[in-house]
């Protein structure tokens, strides 16, 4: 659990690729459905924003990083296992 | 490389090797990432869409301009105002009606408002729409919240040349990967107007129905349906809703109605014959009987064969026609034993003055005279009973004077109590200041005393009889059971007794002549008719109330004597017993019956008078001319020819001044004619009259000189 309870994400995108397309679909109706009302998402197209990527090392798209509560790897592809997302923010209790 | 020259044979070769790498290295980006990555980031900050994506982008596009196409193509094609809005409430795409009605309403018609935040101008919105679009904003909040599943309102949009009425509908958008929502604006004006103009005439119907004055009952197999407030006011409901609580309709009829009833639906659903109009008996939730008239018909209710019923309360009509068919009877009843009891009053004057007559010839043969007394016994007895029926047919000769009932009452009690035994206690409350009355007092007592007997009769183990008197004021509005009543002031005496009672249908009969309830040969059924006559015939009236087990009213009323009647003196005296008068003087008999006549001579001339005897009044003038001498005319009233016994008795007065009159009859023809002022003091003789009676009133006339 974060210091306020706001779960801030930031997903790196290739403009309107489709697995791009989808993970932030499939982010955005995760949040809507766990974390309504405590989440923060924040969307860098790498096409338009390639330094920002390269800084946090980023090479691949899509890249989802957790920055609260902080995790260190960051998890790529379209999110449509997102079992993984659940697991990785060990939020099993709260799903079940 | 130039664009002139093809690649060398060595750079083909290279670049041939670097296809090879490019290749190996994607594919093992795509092995590595589990085909789920579109797109690398180069060191030198390029960014580069792996060849898959980039087909899959195309692909991608293509249909979603395909689907773009598509989707503006449904969107133009339905009867709506539509428009896409994002999760945030901004209008994302619009169809042709929205840009249309957008144009038509002064937006700029090129954009149509895309763009705009439709949620926030929903609820920013201020003046006479604010409240009805914040409403709107709520509704389409909660659906792009995810809170509602729908949100549909209707609301009115005017223009200022005709009146709309449009639907809001709201709905969410689940496919696309933002949310959002679909909102329409449906025109429903001729939906709107139809279901006013459906509830407007559901109205009227209900109105109609409600304020209908017959009861309206529809019912499916004596469930009901439908019922109005007149058929709850009918039956003594609350309400329609109370009647419509029962679980069988037929709880509203009486238990002997039901089988018939059911033999009407039966026939009705079948097909078969049924009245359309007939009586019915009903009652009350409290049980009261009612008269009803009920039209029924077969109607369809929802697609379910329903019996519709209207139904009027006629009760009280009813009870009106009894009432004056009973009314009617009594009078006929009345007008036939009035004329019976004349010719037998004449018949037993004729009996009773011969077995007189007949006594004092036997005078010195006492088993004869015995006989002859006997002869006089029954032919009084039967005077006694044609008395009566007089009575009742109001035909009995009055001699009313005003006097007070209370002082009546209480001057009777003693010998009231004597007659009907100790075991009776006797009551009265009188009323103070007890108006007046101006009747016959004997009648009166004779009536009473016909009460105080038939309370004997029901008290048969003893028990109480209460007299009481009031004054009292009948206006129009009391319910007479008598048609003939008239307003105005009464004192009325009742009469109350705690024995048996009787039943309605004896109560209902109880003054018609010759019913009774005793055994034979104990009541004459006259008593009652003989008090109902006499009050008839003295401008009242009288009232039975009785109820099984607990006992009987009867009520009299008597009019107040007017002012002027009180005024005058009792002109009353009773005359004590004198010896019979024997006079030397002429009478003048003029009577149309024969055998009276003959007897009445008989008597006179008994008596010692001189007797000139005529047929008609005419004729009696003839001899009042031929013979001087006369100085008493004895007439009937009622005679055949021109004149009666006033004008016979009129004209001999104008030929003798001083000549006396006696007049006689078996009606009370003071009820049929008024006397003339000049005749006034004139005795009236009521037949069939003893021989002492005949020599008293003789007696009288002659003394007055």
């Amino acid at each position: 659990m974060t210091a306020d309870g706001i779960f801030r994400f930031r997903l790196y995108v290739a403009g309107n690729a489709p697995n791009s397309r989808r993970a932030i679909g499939n982010l955005r109706r995760y949040c809507r459905e766990k974390l309504r009302d405590r989440h923060e998402i924040e969307i860098v197209d790498v096409f338009e924003n390639p330094e920002q990527a390269l800084e946090y090392g980023i090479l691949l798209t899509p890249t989802l990083t957790v920055l609260s509560p902080a995790m260190t790897r960051p998890i790529v592809g379209d999110l449509s296992e997102i079992e993984v997302l659940t697991r990785a923010l060990a939020l099993e209790d709260e799903a079940s | 490389m130039s664009q002139e020259d093809g690649p060398s044979a060595d750079e083909s070769a290279e670049l041939s090797d670097l296809l090879a790498r490019l290749y190996e290295i994607q594919t093992r980006i795509e092995e590595l990432t589990g085909g789920q990555v579109d797109a690398v980031v180069y060191p030198e900050r390029a960014t580069s869409l792996l060849p898959r994506a980039q087909a899959q982008l195309r692909e991608s596009e293509a249909m979603h301009r395909r689907y773009a196409e598509q989707r503006a193509a449904i969107l133009d094609a339905l009867p709506a105002n539509i428009a896409l809005l994002d999760s945030d409430g901004r209008i994302a795409v619009v169809n042709d009606s929205w840009r249309d009605f957008a144009a038509a309403n002064g937006l700029k018609s090129d954009d149509a408002a895309v763009g705009m935040n439709y949620l926030e101008v929903c609820e920013k919105a201020r003046g006479a729409w604010s409240e009805r679009a914040r409403e709107i904003g709520a509704g389409l909040r909660g659906v792009l919240d995810g809170e509602t599943e729908n949100f549909s309102i209707e609301y009115p949009c005017h223009s200022p040349d005709r009146k709309r009425w449009f639907q809001l509908l709201v709905s969410p958008l689940r496919s696309g990967p933002d949310g959002g929502a679909v909102v329409m604006h449906i025109d429903v004006t001729e939906r709107t107007l139809a279901q006013r103009e459906t509830a407007r005439a559901k109205e009227r119907l209900e109105t109609l129905i409600r304020e209908a004055s017959v009861g309206i009952l529809v019912h499916h197999n004596f469930k009901p349906l439908m019922a109005n407030e007149e058929l709850s006011r009918i039956f003594g409901y609350a309400s329609a809703e109370a009647i419509l609580q029962l679980e069988d309709i037929r709880s509203l009829l009486a238990e002997e109605e039901h089988e018939r009833i059911a033999e009407y639906r039966a026939a009705r659903l079948g097909g078969g014959e049924v009245p359309q109009v007939y009586s019915l008996k009903g009652r009350t939730r409290e049980g009261v009987p009612l008269e009803l008239e009920n039209r029924a018909f077969t109607i369809d209710w929802g697609g379910t064969p329903a019996i519709c019923a209207m139904v009027t309360d006629v009760t009280e009509q009813k009870r009106t026609l009894e009432q004056l068919q009973q009314a009617q009877k009594l009078e006929t009843v009345g007008q036939l034993t009035g004329g019976i009891a004349h010719d037998f009053n004449n018949l037993l004057a004729v009996i009773l003055g011969n077995a007189e007559l007949l006594s004092e010839e036997l005078a010195d043969r006492p088993k004869s005279r015995e006989l002859s007394a006997n002869i006089e016994h029954a032919a009084e007895r039967g005077s006694d009973l044609t008395q009566r029926l007089l009575a009742f047919s109001r035909q009995q000769g009055l001699e009313p004077r005003v006097f007070n009932v209370n002082e009546l009452i209480a001057g009777c009690e003693k010998w009231l109590g004597r007659t009907i035994g100790e075991s009776i206690e006797i009551e009265h409350r009188f009323a103070e200041d007890l108006w007046q009355v101006n009747a016959d007092p004997a009648q009166l007592e004779n009536a009473l005393l016909n009460l105080a007997i038939n309370a004997r009769d029901a008290m048969q183990d003893g028990g109480r009889l209460t007299f009481e008197t009031a004054n009292v004021e009948l206006d129009d509005s009391y319910d007479g059971q008598d048609l003939d009543f008239e307003p105005g002031a009464f004192v009325m005496i009742a009469v109350t007794d705690n024995g048996g009672g009787m039943s309605p249908e004896t109560m209902e009969k109880a003054f018609e002549p010759f019913y009774t309830t005793k055994e034979v040969g104990k009541g004459t059924g006259l008593g009652l008719s003989m008090v109902y006559g006499f009050l008839k015939q003295s401008g009242g009236f009288a009232r039975i109330y009785s109820e099984l087990g607990i006992g009987t009213t009867v009520r009299l009323y008597l009019p107040q004597a007017s002012a002027g009647e009180v005024e005058q003196p009792a002109a009353s005296g009773g005359a004590g017993q004198h010896d019979l008068r024997q006079g030397g003087e002429t009478v003048l008999v003029v009577e149309d019956n024969e055998m009276v006549r003959s007897y009445v001579v008989g008597q006179f001339r008994n008596l010692g008078y001189r007797v000139i005897e005529a047929e008609t009044g005419e004729a009696a003038l003839q001899r009042l001319e031929e013979d001087a001498d006369v100085d008493l005319l004895f007439t009937d009233m009622v005679m055949p020819g021109e004149l009666n016994g006033y004008d016979v008795a009129e004209r001999a007065r104008d030929l003798r001044p001083q000549i006396k009159v006696v007049l006689t009859t078996g009606f009370t023809e003071s009820s049929l004619f008024t006397p003339p002022e000049s005749l006034a003091g004139c005795p009236l003789l009521r037949k069939p009259y003893r021989r002492s009676e005949l020599s008293q009133v003789l007696r009288q006339v002659f003394d007055l000189d």
